[in-house]
C-alpha cells in the first residue's frame, strides 16, 4: 500500500523543509478489552521489541492512554498500523508536531 | 498440538458455551472499520483495500477460533488446536471479547471491566452470561499467549 507521492525538487537554500517530510507517528490507544500480556505480545512480535522495552509501551498505554510505539516514513508506518489493527488493538497515525 | 483444560465449572461452561456460540456467530455483523480506522480514508482505493485486508484476516482468524469452539471436547473445557493455528485463534479471541464488549457489556463502564469492581448481581441475566464468557474466553486467551510468549 505505497501511497507516496512524486514531490517536487526543491532548492534547500531557499525552500523550508517540506510538512509532508515530517515522520509519522505509530500510536497504539488504550483499551479495556485487551489482556495486558496480549499487548506485550503483540509488541514484541511485530516490532521485535524485548519484553522492558515492550512492558513499558504497555504500561504506556494503560495508564496515559495511549502510546507511541514507532516513529518514521509513512509506509512504514502505515504497514505497523495494519498490522496492529489486524491484532485488534486500535491504532491512529498522526504527523509529528 | 496445543492442549489445556480451562479453569471453570463444569455447569458454568455448560451456560456459556451456548452463549459464545451465539456471540462467535454475530461477529460477521460487527463493523470493525468504526473502530480500527484506515489513516488514509479520502483515498478510496487504498481505503477499500485496508478494509478488506482487514476482513480477510478476520476471517481467517475466525476459522481457527471455530474449529476450537466447534471441537466436542470443548463442550468439556478441553482446548485443543494446532500450534501453527495459535496467532489466529489468539487474535480470534480478542475479536470475540471485543464484541461481547461492545454488545452485551457494553452498560459497563470501562473502568469497572477492566478492574472487575462492579456487583455482578445488580446486572441481568444475559449480562452476567456475558460477563463468564469475556472471563473464559479470557482465560483460554491468556493460556495460549504464555504458550505462545
Amino acid at each position: 500500500m505505497n501511497l507516496s507521492k512524486p514531490s517536487p525538487v526543491l532548492d534547500e537554500k531557499t525552500v523550508r523543509k517540506p510538512a509532508a517530510s515530517k515522520p509519522w507517528k505509530v500510536i497504539v490507544l488504550n483499551d479495556p478489552v485487551n489482556l495486558m500480556n496480549y499487548v506485550v505480545m503483540v509488541f514484541r512480535k511485530i516490532f521485535g521489541f524485548d519484553e522492558t522495552r515492550a512492558i513499558k509501551h504497555m504500561m504506556e498505554v494503560h495508564e496515559l492512554g495511549k502510546s507511541v510505539l514507532w516513529t518514521g516514513e509513512r509506509e512504514q508506518a502505515e504497514n505497523y498500523v495494519y498490522q496492529l489493527q489486524r491484532w485488534k488493538l486500535q491504532t491512529i497515525l498522526e504527523q509529528d508536531d | 498440538m496445543i492442549e489445556f483444560q480451562l479453569r471453570v465449572d463444569s455447569r458454568i461452561l455448560r451456560g456459556i458455551i451456548p452463549k459464545i456460540e451465539e456471540y462467535f456467530a454475530s461477529l460477521r455483523d460487527c463493523r470493525w472499520e468504526e473502530l480500527f480506522l484506515c489513516p488514509n480514508p479520502e483515498d478510496q482505493d487504498f481505503s477499500d483495500a485496508w478494509k478488506d485486508g482487514l476482513k480477510e484476516d478476520s476471517s481467517t482468524d475466525r476459522y481457527g477460533l471455530a474449529r476450537v469452539i466447534k471441537n466436542a471436547k470443548f463442550q468439556h473445557g478441553f482446548v485443543q488446536l494446532e500450534e501453527s493455528e495459535a496467532d489466529s485463534v489468539i487474535r480470534g479471541l480478542s475479536e470475540l471479547r471485543l464484541a461481547i464488549r461492545m454488545g452485551p457489556l457494553s452498560k459497563i463502564e470501562d473502568r469497572e471491566l477492566e478492574t472487575g469492581n462492579f456487583d455482578l448481581d445488580d446486572r441481568e441475566g444475559s449480562v452476567r452470561l456475558a460477563y463468564f464468557s469475556y472471563l473464559v474466553l479470557a482465560e483460554m486467551q491468556e493460556k495460549l499467549v504464555s504458550h505462545a510468549s
